[in-house]
């Protein structure tokens, strides 16, 4: 599958737009909950937070010889600790994410470019991965803003290709457990066997940290605009099949989808994991805030 | 079975595309999806086995192959035919005699719906089929000689109509068998509102079928003028006698009354009322007076009256001349009484008596002979005769003489009362001596008889008219001093001479529609009856000769004239159709067949779409 072109999806009106929603973020309140990402032990960073009086368990290093020379009694630094969290992003990178609908690559393209500058400008770290049959990583966790480029060039060079392996794919990950995860799945759920979905969110469930589903879908795919005789060729599989299809057929199959929407968030609310499903018609920015504003700890340093 | 329009089989080639398409597998339209999960869930209710599938399949082949080919023998006409080669020619045989004039009550003449029924039925009909028109009044026209052009058949068709003549089926169906055998097999479709006559043996009409097609009215109520006469009161100045005949046609639902109004110039006439039982006749005599020439017209109002075209009469009064009759007899044997009556008429100078001996006879110029006590060896064919007291037999006349002395009879028994040689003749306290014996063989009819011997005998021989009076007046008591003797003499004389006198005397001769007669200068002017009213119309002529086809009085360039009337009992009794199958029933033939066999063959092309909707649209084939 050929490259995404930058501009289709990074241009600059887009990351005007990016900031813009930032500023945003920063005002609101119920983004402003301190304490989710601020340790209230005193770790070893370099922000400066307190004295107190030396104590025998205390490391050696960390006294100030200075204020003993004045003082003549050992004072230890107290620093204050930040929590720094890891931000998966995991883009499903089948080939049913670009075909026949370009707009599902592309709003996968730009939720991740999204997530990652959150993610690098709160100052954690960033990792991106393509998921297809199994997940692989496409970059080095990043960390910093100015790395920002690196991933969206990542990502623009991101293949989508293979067919999916919802399932195995997931059970594939396994996310770090030194530092709290914040993994976010953009995927069209669109696999093999759908009636595994379930089992492929069992595998969420059990990842350190909190977990997003986004399920990004197309409207034709929830209501197709098709009838009479056809031939239906899967994109991953390459599988055809002859149909007539009527107005019933058609109605029958809106019904069935709607159906696995709600099963899908079903076995996602039994496993805590966040599940919003994203229509590719509807506007980025108001599903973005949407996303943070379900109560990511990601949203809270904004 | 055949088909009418093999041709249309080319179009079966066509079935090549959806063979072609199955075996090549038609390619349907191609549509990328994400993912086939969800269709196929949706057909799964749809999922058979491999050898359903393959079953289904052949028979969504099947059904694609049946909607080409059903089609193709719609058009191809599939027909069921009664020959086994299918016909090849069809001879129409149309009515266009008067009945066919008739009209329904929304004003549709038979004839229209003839042409309506010939229409559609040869729009049925293979292009290949050659077609022939013959209508027929009285006699048959072939109008179109057989071919396959349909279009001048139907401009030809267009042309016709009904005319006010008497139709002749039998001989029509002759000329239209004729036709038929040229290319058989054969139909003669006998277009009429009466049944077909009967079919004569004919070892070659194995192939020639004839179907009949009835247009006769669901019912009818007709009545019509049927004989017509105008005759001048004897022995009276402008005095003249309407002597009409109405009948009502047999199919008629009850008891008509109607009336006859008229016109004498342009005085109105006395209307007169009568009622008649359904197929019942009614003679009636309309007293007139008025002066030669006048026109006369009688009009004949009946509420729901199907014919209108014999309904209406119109003549002139005739200017007799008079007649001339030759008494041819020895002069000793002349009867006395039978001299004084024949002098008893000629004062009036109506009647012209010439007396010859029969050394003399024959004589020309004459309109009527009168033998008397003689009988000439060699009979006259041409000429109206009256025979008193034949002494032998001679020509028609079979009699023997009884002798001098006679036979008296104090009584008489009148055999035919309406007879017009008897009209206002008292046949009662006649006493009469009978002077020889006649055999009533042949045309002869007794209108007189006592003690079962004929007395007196009037006929018709060889379109000539006879009166034989076996009796002798002289020996006969008191009859011949009453005044019925030179009534029955006149009256004998008059009817002997009837067509003579009217034809040749005046130039007006009663005539009946259909006949031919000689005129001059090259048309014919007509005065007919339209709407109520007088018109005078111009019939061009290319002979000599002009078949009358109009009802009204006509003359030609030397002033001859006549008239012309539909005046047939035949026509009048207009036929209905009948439950039975009698006249109106239409009987099955292939053209019905063929309706059947496609109405069979749309209903399998809808059962096949049926199917296939059901297939293809409700239970997805794939």
């Amino acid at each position: 599958m050929d490259a995404m072109s930058e501009e289709e999806f990074f241009d600059a009106g887009f990351l005007d737009k990016l900031r813009a929603m930032f500023l945003r973020l920063r005002k609101r309140k119920q983004l402003r909950r301190r304490g989710i990402q601020r340790s209230p032990s005193a770790g070893l960073t370099r922000e400066f937070k307190d004295y107190r009086h030396y104590v025998r368990q205390d490391d050696y290093r960390s006294i100030d010889w200075r204020l003993y020379a004045r003082l003549e009694r050992m004072f230890v630094r107290l620093y204050e600790e930040v929590q720094e969290f890891h931000v998966h992003v995991i883009v499903d990178a089948s080939a049913s994410m670009a075909q026949p609908f370009g707009e599902k690559r592309r709003n996968a393209l730009r939720l991740a470019v999204a997530l990652s500058y959150l993610g690098l400008v709160s100052g954690h770290r960033v990792s991106l991965y393509a998921m297809r049959d199994r997940i692989t990583g496409l970059l080095p966790a990043q960390k910093g803003q100015g790395n920002i480029q690196r991933m969206v060039e990542a990502l623009r060079n991101l293949e989508f290709d293979g067919a999916t392996r919802l399932r195995q794919g997931l059970a594939s990950f396994r996310p770090g457990r030194q530092r709290y995860g914040v993994i976010f799945v953009l995927s069209d759920l669109i696999g093999q066997n759908p009636d595994l979905v379930d089992d492929a969110v069992r595998n969420m469930g059990g990842w350190p940290g909190e977990s997003h589903l986004i399920h990004i879908f197309h409207p034709w795919e929830q209501s197709p605009e098709l009838e009479g005789e056809v031939e239906l060729v899967d994109v991953e599989t390459g599988e055809g099949r002859k149909m007539w299809l009527t107005r019933q057929d058609l109605q029958r199959y809106t019904d069935s989808f709607n159906a696995y929407l709600r099963v899908a968030e079903r076995a996602c609310l039994s496993r805590q994991v966040d599940y919003l499903a994203w229509r590719t018609d509807g506007p980025f920015d108001e599903f973005f805030l949407e996303l943070l504003g379900r109560g990511s700890v990601l949203a809270g340093k904004a | 079975m055949q088909l009418l329009f093999p041709q249309f089989l080319w179009l079966a080639l066509l079935g090549i595309i959806p063979v072609a398409l199955y075996f090549f597998k038609r390619r349907s339209r191609s549509v990328a999806v994400s993912t086939l999960v969800f269709f196929r869930w949706l057909a799964e209710e749809h999922q058979d086995s491999a050898w359903l599938r393959r079953l289904k399949r052949w028979i969504s082949f099947a059904l694609t192959m049946l909607l080409f080919l059903v089609p193709v023998f719609l058009l191809a006409r599939l027909s069921r035919s009664p020959f086994d080669g299918g016909v090849r020619n069809v001879v129409i045989l149309l009515d266009r005699s008067a009945s066919m004039a008739a009209t329904d009550a929304a004003g549709t003449t038979r004839f229209e719906a003839a042409r309506q029924l010939i229409r559609s039925r040869l729009q049925a009909l293979p292009d290949q089929v050659g077609v022939a028109l013959v209508a027929y009044d009285s006699r048959p026209h072939v109008i179109e000689a057989r071919g396959t052009q349909r279009r001048a058949l139907l401009a030809a068709l267009d042309a016709l109509q009904a005319d006010p003549v008497v139709g002749d089926a039998t001989a029509a169906l002759e000329t239209a068998r004729t036709l038929a055998r040229l290319e058989t097999p054969a139909e003669i479709w006998h277009v009429s509102d009466r049944p077909a006559p009967a079919k004569p043996s004919d070892a070659g009409d194995d192939q020639v079928g004839l179907v009949p097609l009835s247009v006769a009215l669901p019912d009818a109520t007709n009545v019509g003028f049927t004989a017509f006469q105008v005759r001048k009161e004897p022995m009276q100045t402008a005095r003249y006698t309407a002597f009409v005949q109405v009948a009502a046609n047999r199919a008629a639902s009850g008891p008509v009354e109607g009336r006859i109004s008229g016109q004498l110039g342009d005085a109105p006439l006395a209307p007169r009322s009568f009622q008649l039982e359904p197929g019942a006749v009614q003679g009636l005599e309309l007293p007139l007076t008025g002066v030669k020439g006048q026109v006369l017209k009688l009009v004949l109002e009946v509420p729901g009256d199907a014919l209108a075209v014999d309904n209406t009469l119109l003549t002139t009064l005739p200017d007799p001349r008079p007649v001339v009759a030759v008494r041819v007899g020895r002069k000793e044997q002349v009867d006395p009484y039978a001299h004084l009556a024949l002098q008893s008429l000629v004062e009036d100078g109506e009647l012209r008596i010439w007396s010859v001996q029969p050394e003399n006879w024959p004589v020309a110029d004459v309109d009527v002979a009168i033998f008397d006590n003689w009988l000439p060896e060699k009979w006259p064919d041409d000429l109206p005769v009256v025979v008193l007291n034949p002494p032998g037999s001679s020509g028609p006349v079979r009699a023997r003489s009884l002798g001098t002395a006679g036979l008296p009879h104090r009584e008489i028994q009148e055999v035919v009362p309406g007879h017009p040689v008897l009209f206002r003749v008292s046949s009662s306290r006649v006493a009469l001596t009978q002077s020889c014996v006649v055999e009533p063989t042949g045309p002869l009819q007794p209108l007189w008889s006592a003690d079962g011997e004929p007395l007196l005998l009037a006929g018709t021989v060889k379109g000539q008219r006879l009166v034989v009076m076996a009796f002798s007046p002289r020996q006969s008591e008191r009859f011949p001093m009453t005044a019925s003797f030179p009534l029955l003499m006149g009256n004998a004389i008059y009817w002997c001479a009837e067509g003579r006198r009217q034809e040749e005397s005046t130039g007006v001769g009663n005539g009946r529609t259909g006949g031919l007669v000689e005129v001059s200068g090259g048309q014919l002017r007509w005065t007919t009856v339209r709407g109520g009213e007088l018109t005078r119309e111009v019939e061009s002529l290319d002979g000599g000769v002009a078949e009358l086809r109009r009802s009204g009085v006509w003359e030609d360039a030397s002033g001859k004239r006549g008239t012309a009337h539909l005046l047939s009992r035949e026509e009048s009794d207009v036929a209905a159709a009948q439950a039975d199958g009698a006249p109106g029933t239409p009987v099955p033939d292939s053209a019905l067949s063929l309706s059947q066999m496609t109405l069979t063959l749309i209903a399998l092309l809808l059962g096949v779409l049926v199917l296939e909707s059901l297939l293809f649209h409700r239970y997805a084939l794939y």
